[in-house]
């Protein structure tokens, strides 16, 4: 399966792909809409890491045996047919056994009164994750690395 | 091929998944003795509280069973099972035969011996029938003063919710500081002090007697003498594995029924899974029960793929739990308290924030971490990795620690999926 893969050489640590993941998952998908009309702007599901010259962004892995899923305790997070992990915001409770498991850090926890876990679902339904298609750097790819 | 399996819980379910990704033709019966289809039992308590639905604490959606062509049994009980005849009697006089059964009926809530409380009407807090009949009385007004027996993950759960529910609610718990199979002394004051702004009582090292005065409930009589008012008991003073199936069997069992790597029991065709199993602990290095969720679903789920033919070791797994009151989380894994004496332990420790690190030889053994809980999941990696944190130590305690923080070379392994298979299969 296709998934995102970062690019640290490449990353200037701009943060667009944070904003870009918040426009793709924000009900008007328009920036300005977005960011100065919803009333509830979603949280950021890639997260960029910075110390000094190094940078990348970093979101949720697709793990072929994910441990997420395996412990999630209300049947929330499941792999689909595709591979992706996916989680139904509708049982998620925010108890964050995912985030206990999870190997890579990747899975955030709401903010505020969002008592629900975020993570990335690779843009479901568009040819490309929002985050990819908006890098002016290509410092993260959506590509077929032949990992099963 | 006849798949039978007792129980309808974590381990039941995976072991359902486990068989169908194998086999998609050998017929499934799950015997419940719970009148449900699986549901989510950690959420037991956010029933209570009014923050789900029962139609939400279903583990999988409503046509599971169907799906997976699974015959359940609701509301069954089984009284025994026969191994040379291959087959489980039920109660009511039904025999069904298996050719691989798997015991997943879980474990059973543990009664201390309390002198009076057989005539009484208390209550455990550990199936949904158990919170209803709570919830029931809570609506009659029957439950003005809950008194809970056990500080322990259960025991705090119910505390909230029934806080939650504008109830002043008392604790009594027999070992010096609650919750005491997942954290150490000092963390263990910080939470009890966030459970103590919310209006909870605690009465520690203190166990509960005697209920002495008959007929109704009004009160009971601790160790000291010392008398607390209640009109509610809620024990939860832990649970044991459910050994009474086995104990004709001649199938080795300590605290749970043993089982190999392939959650087989001493007889090839009867496997065991969850809270009623001794599986492998991966850190300890010995097998032992370790009943937490996400272990039970992935010791059901290991066995259902090797009733169904194949032969696949399981990982092993070790202690780890995330639970939260009133917003406040904990995240806790592996060793939290130091016992070799070889162990080396960082804490930081800041109002909100609490974080705990035991290593030996440099490797992670365990942490506790309160608060803001993010990206714990790496610190469980590198216990369960082994991983040697000499080169990154330091930065382990670093509020905002990632995969950053690794050396570049881990760093890129772990990310870069396309250049090694196993930094992606990250189980």
């Amino acid at each position: 399966m296709k998934r995102i893969y970062a690019r640290e050489e490449y990353c200037v640590g701009c943060r667009l792909c944070e904003i870009f993941c918040v426009v793709g998952h924000s009900k008007t998908r328009d920036i300005l809409k977005a960011y100065k009309k919803e009333l509830h702007r979603p949280s950021p599901r890639v997260v960029v890491w910075e110390n000094g010259p190094l940078s990348f962004a970093f979101q949720c892995r697709h793990c072929d045996q994910p441990n997420c899923v395996e412990a999630c305790i209300t049947g929330a997070l499941s792999k689909n047919e595709e591979g992706k992990v996916l989680c139904n915001e509708d049982k998620c409770v925010g108890c964050w056994t995912c985030i206990t498991v999870c190997p890579f850090g990747a899975i955030k926890r709401g903010e505020g009164d969002n008592k629900k876990i975020v993570k990335c679902d690779l843009c479901s339904g568009e040819e490309e994750p929002y985050c990819v298609s908006h890098c002016p750097n290509r410092a993260i790819v959506y590509e077929e690395r032949g990992v099963e | 091929m006849k798949y039978v399996i007792i129980g309808n819980s974590a381990a039941s379910v995976g072991a359902v998944e486990g068989i169908r990704k194998v086999d998609s033709q050998g017929t499934i019966t799950v015997i419940s003795e719970e009148p449900y289809q699986a549901y989510s039992r950690p959420l037991i308590s956010y029933y209570l509280a009014g923050k789900v639905r029962e139609e939400d604490m279903y583990y999988r959606d409503p046509d599971f069973y169907e799906a997976n062509r699974v015959k359940l049994l609701p509301g069954k009980k089984v009284s025994r099972i026969d191994s040379l005849q291959k087959s489980v009697k039920l109660e009511e006089g039904q025999d069904i035969e298996y050719d691989r059964l798997l015991l997943a009926a879980g474990s059973r809530p543990f009664l201390p011996p309390v002198k009076g409380i057989e005539k009484q009407n208390y209550h455990f807090f550990n199936s949904l029938n158990d919170v209803k009949e709570i919830q029931k009385k809570v609506e009659a007004n029957q439950a003005a003063q809950p008194l809970i027996v056990g500080a322990g993950l259960v025991g705090m759960k119910a505390a909230e919710a029934l806080s939650l529910l504008g109830l002043p609610v008392t604790v009594v718990e027999l070992g010096s500081h609650i919750l005491g199979s997942i954290l150490s002394e000092v963390p263990a004051r910080i939470v009890q002090r966030k459970m103590e702004e919310h209006g909870i009582r605690f009465i520690l090292g203190k166990s509960v007697k005697e209920i002495a005065w008959g007929g109704d409930l009004q009160g009971v009589v601790m160790s000291d003498g010392q008398g607390v008012l209640t009109d509610l008991i809620i024990v939860a003073a832990g649970v044991r594995s459910r050994l009474e199936l086995v104990e004709e069997l001649p199938v080795s069992r300590n605290r749970g029924v043993k089982v190999n790597h392939y959650m087989q029991t001493d007889l090839e065709n009867i496997y065991a899974a969850g809270d009623v199993a001794e599986g492998w602990d991966s850190l300890m290095e010995e097998n032992r029960v370790i009943p937490i969720w996400p272990g039970a679903y992935r010791q059901g789920h290991t066995a259902g793929m090797n009733m169904a033919g194949l032969k696949i070791k399981d990982t092993g797994g070790f202690a780890l739990n995330s639970i939260a009151f009133f917003g406040f989380s904990i995240i806790t894994a592996g060793v939290f308290e130091a016992r070799e004496g070889n162990e080396e332990i960082m804490t930081r420790e800041e109002p909100e924030n609490f974080l705990q690190l035991i290593f030996r030889d440099n490797r992670l053994l365990g942490f506790i971490k309160l608060g803001e809980v993010d990206r714990a999941g790496i610190f469980t990696w590198l216990i369960k990795e082994g991983i040697d944190c000499t080169p990154f130590k330091e930065r382990l305690l670093n509020p905002d620690f990632c995969l950053l923080d690794l050396p570049a070379a881990l760093r890129k392994e772990r990310m870069r999926g396309g250049e090694t298979v196993e930094s992606l299969g990250c189980a």
